[in-house]
């Protein structure tokens, strides 16, 4: 009798283990670790470098500002799916895409974008919802005003429907509020939104409170459309391109906002648009104060590029490129008056030198990228606006076809591309228009300038070195790598990061192009760190 | 506590039953598998799956007999076992599990064919972890104290004086103390290469413990 009540007690203890194990042995693991994983990035910011993880739903930030790099994170919402950096690079934005709630673990998430202050960390990221998964984002180049929209494609299938010409502007200087941001869909004649461009803060003439702001331009094909973002509410102004023969598709934008101008290039066009805007009394409280004048400068050959510049008077120009005639134009912004100087060759790449810094540019760079033109052709600006003075342009003649033209920043210099894998390079020097070529080992997949632009920074896939090319004599030097890189960035504090392409996160960090190996540092793991201890 | 430590105990509990034992059986040999439930946070990241192997031991009679048809037992066991597992659908993760335990063990003759017991035991656990994708190979390894109990039934199919046979069940519970991990990738540089200086960062800590089944065969002699 003892053992049988013995045996009962036992079995029924064994049975309880048995279960409790089956139950804990079975709970369900949290979705988060079947999540796809997609790692956007590196992006470059001011002396950081940010990774965006789709799945673990964070912001990975490298500080290399100090001797040790520090990592930070910041967490974000479901599913990344775009990461730009502002134009200052102060600042990063991130649009997720948000989730709904239908397997265990799983939240309700609208779209959102996130902005997230990368230079104080302690800020919390604001968050937007901005109503749709949007693909693209456009922002202000004083960092005030986002416009988030879908790219041709969209972005993913998920879905009913999906309006093309919706976008949400996004006020970043205010907090998320019922108003902000604002959804709006443009009138669309047909045809979708190819682009956005943001202008800088310009006063339109003749408006009375002389406020500056920001206005949208949307690119589609046969439309510009122009939006006032600080009444982001009030319609919108389109601009119909073409007059019913072949598409115009407006490619190129530059902005002049010291005259609240824009001037556009488009391809099938025959001249550059000019979009001046001019304040108007409104004809009701919630219309335009606004409306565009255009102009069609006289380009005359369907232009293929354009440069836009002010010179020492502050008097505008726009140079564009018109392969139907074989000529470059200069254009007088003000007057539409313009001059034709003949070159050979269908020139489509126009850069002007120097660029970037308060002075104006002295000369103009052109270059036939589309047919590999083994010519390039200078012009001298000064005093290209007198009509009684011969304008100067040489030929510069080359042993090779050029496919690539880059400006080096800060620099009066050229990199000559020459080939389609860049294996072949050349350097033009704007100063005295002599070329040098540089020759590497393999395919430069990645380059980059360094900050002041006196070393060019170059890495191939699979050989485990970057190369480096001092700008000032053109020496070559390299750095032995310990693993292949993927992608080489200089940072604004003049670092080197190279990133290996490794999920777990992988980079040499290289503190100055003349540092040894002695100087540099490997950071490993940094993608994954403490993923185990912050598992839900 | 280190791998010399766990040895020393596994050798002095196995030498204090060293000594006389009771006339019957004083020796066992043991052989089986076992599984554990792997629900801690951490390794949810790495696995869904539970963690699961064989194991060895090998028991001693101790001279002590504090009621009738209860005999205690010094024991030791060498497991070891494996989980493997995907992350973010793209990563395979595989844990590769080595234990060492010694401990005592209370057996109740309940039966001529059933015992019922009870195992409590102290070890050092190895934990290795790889996680790989398509181009990538990231390992390492650590290793941390364990504690375990569990309960235990045996059937015997085979009882008789001098020799028995049979088979035990165990349900229990282990605790294991998380194991710091930073994977590195194999090093593939020739020999006397003097390599970057490496900042890495640590994974984590990978948390095996969870509750313990074991189906095992053992013979008394």
């Amino acid at each position: 009798m003892r053992h049988r009540l013995a045996i009962a007690l036992a079995a029924g203890a064994v049975g309880a283990a048995a279960l409790a194990c089956v139950s804990a042995c079975t709970d369900e693991r949290p979705i988060l670790w079947e999540r796809p994983r997609t790692v956007l990035g590196p992006i470059p910011l001011k002396s950081q470098i940010a990774y965006v993880d789709s799945a673990l739903d964070r912001v990975t930030l490298l500080d290399l500002a100090p001797d040790a790099p520090a990592i930070r994170h910041k967490s974000i919402g479901r599913r990344a799916i775009l990461a730009v950096p502002s134009p200052d690079r102060h600042d990063l934005y991130v649009i997720t895409r948000g989730e709904e709630a239908i397997l265990e673990g799983q939240i309700d998430q609208p779209p959102r974008l996130w902005a997230i202050d990368t230079i104080d960390l302690d800020r919390p990221a604001v968050a937007y919802d901005i109503g749709s998964p949007f693909d693209r984002i456009a922002v202000s180049p004083d960092n005030s005003i986002a416009v988030a929209y879908f790219s041709a494609a969209g972005p993913d299938a998920a879905g009913f429907f999906r309006n093309p010409n919706e976008m949400a502007i996004i006020d970043l200087a205010r907090p998320p509020s019922a108003t902000n941001p604002t959804l709006k869909t443009i009138r669309s004649f047909g045809s979708v939104p190819e682009g956005v461009a943001l202008t800088p803060p310009m006063i339109v003439p003749g408006d009375a409170e002389g406020v500056p702001r920001t206005f949208a331009f949307v690119l589609s094909p046969n439309n510009l459309t122009v939006l006032d973002t600080s009444h982001p509410t009030r319609r919108e102004i389109s601009i119909r391109l073409d007059l019913g023969g072949t598409a115009v598709i407006p490619r190129e934008i530059v902005f002049a906002p010291n005259t609240a101008s824009a001037y556009v290039r488009s391809d099938n066009a025959r001249d550059v648009l000019q979009v001046h805007l001019v304040g108007v009394p409104p004809e009701r409280p919630e219309a335009n104060d606004y409306r565009p004048q255009l102009a069609e400068l006289g380009a005359g050959g369907g232009p293929t590029d354009i440069a836009v510049y002010d010179d020492h008077g502050g008097r505008r120009y726009v140079l564009a490129s018109t392969p139907n005639t074989s000529e470059v134009v200069v254009i007088d912004a003000d007057t539409a008056q313009f001059r034709s100087i003949r070159v050979a060759g269908p020139i489509d790449r126009i850069l002007l030198f120097p660029s970037g810094g308060d002075a104006p540019p002295r000369k103009a760079l052109f270059a036939s990228i589309g047919t590999s033109g083994r010519t390039v052709h200078v012009l001298d600006l000064e005093n290209i606006q007198d009509p009684l003075t011969q304008a100067k342009i040489r030929t510069i003649a080359l042993d090779k076809g050029v496919r690539d033209v880059v400006p080096v920043p800060g620099r009066e210099l050229a990199m000559l591309v020459h080939d389609d894998h860049r294996t072949v390079l050349g350097l033009l020097d704007m100063e005295t228009e002599s070329t040098s070529p540089l020759l590497g080992v393999g395919k430069l997949d990645s380059y980059d300038f360094s900050p002041d632009g006196s070393y060019l920074i170059g890495a191939t896939a699979k050989i485990g070195r970057v190369g480096f090319v001092a700008l000032d004599n053109l020496h070559p030097t390299d750095f032995r790598l310990d693993q292949p890189p993927s992608r080489v960035l200089s940072t604004a504090n003049a670092k080197i990061f190279v990133d290996h392409g490794d999920p777990f996160g992988h980079a040499t960090v290289i503190p100055s192009p003349t540092a040894t190996r002695a100087d540099a540092i490997v950071l490993a793991g940094f993608l994954t760190a403490d993923l185990l201890d912050e598992a839900p | 506590m280190n791998t010399t430590t766990t040895t020393t105990l596994t050798l002095l509990v196995l030498c204090a039953g060293a000594g006389a034992a009771p006339a019957d059986t004083a020796n066992e040999l043991e052989l089986g598998s076992w599984g554990r439930g792997l629900r801690t946070p951490s390794a949810n990241a790495v696995t869904e799956s539970n963690l699961g192997g064989a194991q060895l031991g090998y028991a001693r009679q101790l001279p002590l007999s504090p009621m009738p048809d209860l005999t205690l037992w010094a024991v030791g066991r060498f497991a070891f076992g494996t989980a493997s597992g995907t992350m973010f659908t793209t990563m395979e993760t595989t844990v590769d599990y080595t234990e060492f335990a010694a401990g005592v063990r209370a057996r109740y003759r309940l039966h001529d064919h059933v015992r019922i017991g009870a195992r409590a035991d102290l070890g050092l656990a190895r934990t290795e972890l790889d996680i790989s994708d398509a181009r990538h190979t990231y390992s390492d390894l650590g290793w941390g104290p364990t504690a375990g109990a569990a309960a235990q039934l045996e059937l015997l199919a085979v009882a008789r004086p001098g020799f028995e046979f049979g088979m035990r069940l165990e349900l229990g519970y282990v605790a294991s103390a998380a194991v710091a991990l930073s994977p590195r990738a194999a090093d593939t540089s020739e020999e006397g290469t003097i390599m970057l200086p490496v900042g890495r960062s640590s994974l984590g800590h990978l948390d095996l413990g969870g509750p313990s089944f074991g189906l095992t065969f053992f013979g008394q002699f």
